[in-house]
């Protein structure tokens, strides 16, 4: 026992006193080739520099004049590898052509194309039950087949639960353009709460009696995406819904939305904190040209800025959105759920959804240890407008769990969470 | 006739193979002693090579957490045991290695070659022989592996649970084997070994 206990604390010195990637040997202080400096820094093939962030390329781009540290190389070969999970990285170094200097290259490889099996979504919510949902992604030379089955009480007001297929053609005008097709079956499954308010008189009498509930619907979406400079990517398509309505005769409504969003993401490294921003917006219009019963305009903005530096990483986040005009209840805004007003429940916020939303969240963790503040407030149906808050403790980044409070005057029931990335 | 015949055949032929298979060789250390301390060597254990010596000679340092233990009166237990953690690497223009320890005051050596550096090493690994009777049997075990950096979690990432990566993560296939050698060999007895000058 005595033994096993001493080799284990042995054989952990080396993950204590860890610094390095996956499988690789740990770099160490006291390297030999430190004194050299490295004469030029390459990434090979050229072609895939563009995918890689400015700022990674801008210190590759710097290291020519440097003194070698290979620690420092292997943790640029690191983000090469989270920038494109799809490549392998290996560093090479040699001798230069100058005395006394070396050369690096970061070459890039391609995986294998193999089917990988993703789950995108797993939680439990003490309100909401399970969310789980299952992909399988396969890349075909420059096409990207998937599949996938889902089961999800967190976004909309309803459980959908179904199939979807996709198919994306990449790698058109140097990589920038993409075009797919995205195919989705769903069944609809409702909170009694969400029966109740519809059959309920209208809180302010606008819109709210022309919702109906679905028993299935179909979404057909074909799109296409181009990357306008590095951290920007447009993207258009036309959504096209065809709902099965619970009302007797299971009669069938159209909902097509033409829509357009920008996406940013940017990631830069400071002298001790890494930094990402994103940013999104969304324009959707439903029009009774594109063959829709249904006719709204909805915009939809958001951003969220990550810092991370030690074992410290905060994160805020704010969302806006406003929805005009008569809209199925898919697109209508929630608050309320995994990653929104976290101790509310999103029946007790808007049963039917919101027609304006607007929600802050600053998030903070320290090592494992998180706590959250979420602040929301949203409009249905031209009622009032109403602010709410919440705090939630929990343990976990990426997988872990919440304990979830709303800040409100009476009786507090927390919310539970347990899952990934919320 | 033709029976016996076919008996002599197989007999001679397993007999022949038998002959002719690698049998595995016993793998062993040969101790010195130096004052109150045993040192070893290891002439068929050779630490620089294969992956290692692609790392190495990529530009890398590398390294190598030893651990000599002693046993005495039982198998299980170590009456003495030596750690260290040695940096390895190697000069791309001189075409030589420098090895260093860790541990405080730290010793250096450079310009070694392979064989040399990892005798080095052993050369700084004294384990104690306090209490030891000189007529007591003894075993010694040196086990060398290659430190490793902290395992990222590839599996998970804002796009989800990739599953192929979490079951390899989970069947510890995600990662390399582990690069480690292990050497055993006794029993010993002080009063036997050669007193050696110390390193």
């Amino acid at each position: 026992m005595r033994l096993t206990i001493l080799s284990a604390v042995w054989f952990g010195m080396g993950v204590l006193c860890a610094q390095a990637g996956p499988g690789s040997s740990l770099e160490v202080a006291g390297n030999v080739n430190a004194r050299y400096l490295v004469e030029r820094a390459e990434i090979q093939p050229e072609s895939l520099q563009e995918k890689l962030t400015q700022a990674l390329l801008a210190r590759v781009k710097a290291l020519p004049g440097q003194a070698f540290d290979a620690a420092s190389l292997e943790e640029l070969a690191e983000r090469m590898r989270k920038q494109l999970p799809s490549y392998q990285v290996v560093l090479k170094v040699a001798r230069g052509a100058e005395r006394d200097q070396l050369r690096v290259t970061f070459e890039l490889i391609r995986k294998g194309s193999g089917p990988e099996v993703v789950v995108p979504r797993f939680g439990y919510h003490s309100k909401q039950n399970f969310t789980f949902g299952a992909d399988v992604n396969g890349r075909f030379g420059e096409m990207v087949l998937s599949a996938g089955a889902l089961t999800d009480q967190d976004e909309l007001t309803e459980r959908y639960s179904g199939i979807r297929f996709g198919a994306q053609r990449r790698g058109l005008w140097e990589d920038r353009v993409r075009f797919g097709l995205g195919v989705e079956l769903w069944r609809s499954q409702w909170n009694p709460g969400v029966a109740s308010a519809l059959a309920a008189p209208a809180e302010g009498g606008a819109g709210e009696q022309d919702l109906e509930l679905y028993r299935t619907r179909t979404q057909f979406r074909p799109f296409v995406a181009v990357r306008l400079f590095e951290p920007l990517e447009w993207e258009a398509g036309i959504s096209m819904h065809r709902l099965q309505m619970q009302s007797p005769g299971a009669r069938h409504e159209l909902s097509s939305a033409a829509y357009t969003s920008l996406r940013l993401v940017r990631r830069w490294k400071g002298s001790e904190a890494e930094h990402r921003l994103t940013a999104d917006y969304e324009f959707r219009l439903g029009a009774g040209d594109l063959g829709s019963d249904f006719s709204y305009r909805k915009h939809q903005a958001g951003a969220s800025y990550r810092l991370e530096s030690g074992n410290d990483v905060l994160i805020a986040s704010a969302m806006a959105g406003w929805l005009n005009g008569r809209a199925p209840l898919y697109e209508r805004f929630v608050l309320g759920n995994s990653r929104t007003l976290r101790g509310w429940s999103k029946w007790d916020v808007a049963p039917l959804g919101s027609d304006q939303v607007a929600h802050g969240s600053v998030d903070y963790s320290y090592r494992e240890f998180r706590v959250v503040y979420d602040a929301g407030s949203s409009r249905a149906f031209g009622g009032m407008r109403k602010l709410r808050h919440s705090v939630a403790v929990g343990y976990g980044r990426g997988f872990g769990f919440l304990v979830a409070f709303p800040l409100r005057e009476g009786r507090v029931e927390p919310i539970f969470l347990v899952g990934m990335n919320f | 006739m033709m029976r016996r015949w076919l008996v002599a055949w197989i007999c001679g032929t397993c007999l022949t193979a038998g002959l002719l298979l690698p049998v595995e060789q016993t793998l062993t250390l040969r101790p010195r002693a130096a004052g109150q301390d045993v040192f070893v060597s290891a002439p068929d254990l050779h630490v620089i090579e294969g992956a290692l010596l692609e790392r190495l000679k990529n530009g890398a340092g590398v390294a190598l957490d030893y651990h000599l233990a002693l046993f005495a009166g039982s198998r299980t237990v170590a009456r003495r045991r030596s750690y260290e953690r040695f940096t390895l690497s190697y000069d791309l223009w001189e075409e030589n290695y420098t090895v260093s320890t860790l541990r405080s005051p730290r010793s250096a050596a450079s310009r070694l070659g392979a064989r040399e550096a990892e005798k080095w090493c052993l050369d700084h690994l004294p384990v104690a022989t306090a209490g030891l009777r000189g007529d007591e049997p003894f075993w010694l075990k040196l086990e060398i592996r290659v430190a490793r950096g902290k395992p990222s979690e590839e599996w998970l990432s804002e796009g989800g649970v990739n599953l192929g990566r979490l079951i390899d993560a989970l069947g510890g296939k995600g990662e390399k084997k582990p690069e480690e050698w292990v050497r055993e060999a006794g029993p010993f007895r002080l009063r036997d070994l050669a007193q050696a000058r110390m390193p």
